[in-house]
């Protein structure tokens, strides 16, 4: 649970603004994949169907988190109070919970690999983000330094794995892909490493002595631009390899140029 | 009496959407009982009371985008393909 402390307006909006916006992102994005599936052929939707699952469990955590900020301080003499009322972003833990299986799932979904190849894929890496998050939640939720070391030690071998397997085993795969399919796919995986990074860092924050209120700030700020470009923006550039495999495959938009299929029946 | 063709067109999405909700509900109050698991998580009534609807909503836009799809890929003369 975060520490509360006073803020000045400038904090506190700062905060606001950044959770308002991520609930508005993550709620046009929902609508953006579910509309989006008429854009490419049917075997890519399951993974746009999972970008949508992804960015709407973000947007209710997201407004639940919002609801508990806005109800943790009250504005008295110029400076944010605590209302007592403590602020709870645990939801976050939910949400990763859920979400990050789910991320590497959609990637591998939206490659429509051979079903054993894809069956396996999914089964490791989904297992390896669930126990993560599984274990790096104890160290979250502990008060002694060490203990938070131990988990956050333990939860980086799943996340190393990941990053293995993203690294070695699909980017074997990745080879046989079109050119532009596989550039787009090692583009979603460097965006993937660079956001993820990111979270290891906040865990890490204790140990340097980092806190206070513009700590705070900063975590709930940097959060939120992370889980924007982990979720919504990686939803995106999903979408944008099933585009290209739509197109590789001759499934085009039926509006402007019939599809392969209606035009050979 | 056969059913018109604006009721044919609307009939599965609606169906589609109707099952999406109630798909929705429950994933959604599967999810806030999961919530209350968690330290300083709601309680379990409270996160099953703020959840469900959300999902339900969502569940109920989702299944009716994925209808729509597959009633736009039938328009086009495509085989149906299962995802």
């Amino acid at each position: 649970m975060p520490e509360v402390v006073p803020l000045t307006p400038a904090q506190f909006s700062l905060v606001y603004n950044s959770l308002s916006f991520t609930i508005a992102t993550m709620g046009a994005a929902f609508v953006f994949f579910v509309l989006a599936q008429n854009r490419v052929a049917p075997k890519y939707r399951i993974s746009l169907i999972v970008s949508a699952l992804v960015v709407g469990i973000a947007a209710y955590h997201y407004f639940r988190i919002f609801n508990s900020w806005v109800g943790t301080y009250s504005l008295e003499g110029g400076i944010y109070n605590q209302t007592g009322t403590e602020f709870n972003d645990t939801y976050r833990y939910v949400d990763w919970l859920l979400t990050v299986p789910l991320l590497v799932v959609e990637l591998v979904l939206v490659l429509a690999l051979s079903k054993p190849v894809q069956r396996q894929l999914i089964t490791t890496l989904g297992s390896a983000a669930a126990l993560m998050i599984i274990l790096g939640y104890p160290g979250e939720i502990a008060s002694d330094t060490t203990t938070r070391a131990i988990f956050g030690a333990l939860s980086t071998i799943p996340f190393v794995y990941i990053i293995y397997v993203l690294w070695t085993r699909m980017g074997a795969v990745i080879d046989e892909q079109p050119p532009r399919v596989a550039m787009l796919f090692r583009n979603t995986r460097l965006l993937l490493l660079a956001t993820w990074g990111f979270y290891p860092l906040v865990y890490m924050a204790p140990f340097v002595g980092f806190s206070g209120a513009s700590a705070e700030v900063i975590l709930q700020v940097g959060y939120s631009i992370a889980d924007v470009l982990a979720k919504a923006g990686y939803g995106v550039m999903i979408y944008a390899i099933a585009r290209e495999k739509t197109t590789a495959d001759g499934w085009l938009e039926s509006t402007d140029n019939p599809p392969v299929a209606s035009a050979a029946a | 009496m056969r059913p018109s063709p604006a009721d044919s067109l609307l009939h599965r999405p609606l169906v589609a959407a109707a099952l999406g909700a109630v798909g929705g509900a429950a994933f959604g109050a599967a999810f806030g009982a999961f919530a209350s698991v968690f330290h300083g998580g709601p309680t379990f009534a409270t996160g099953v009371a703020e959840s469900w609807w959300w999902f339900a909503v969502a569940g109920s836009l989702l299944a009716l985008g994925s209808a729509v799809a597959a009633r736009r890929d039938r328009g086009r003369g495509a085989p149906p393909e299962s995802l």
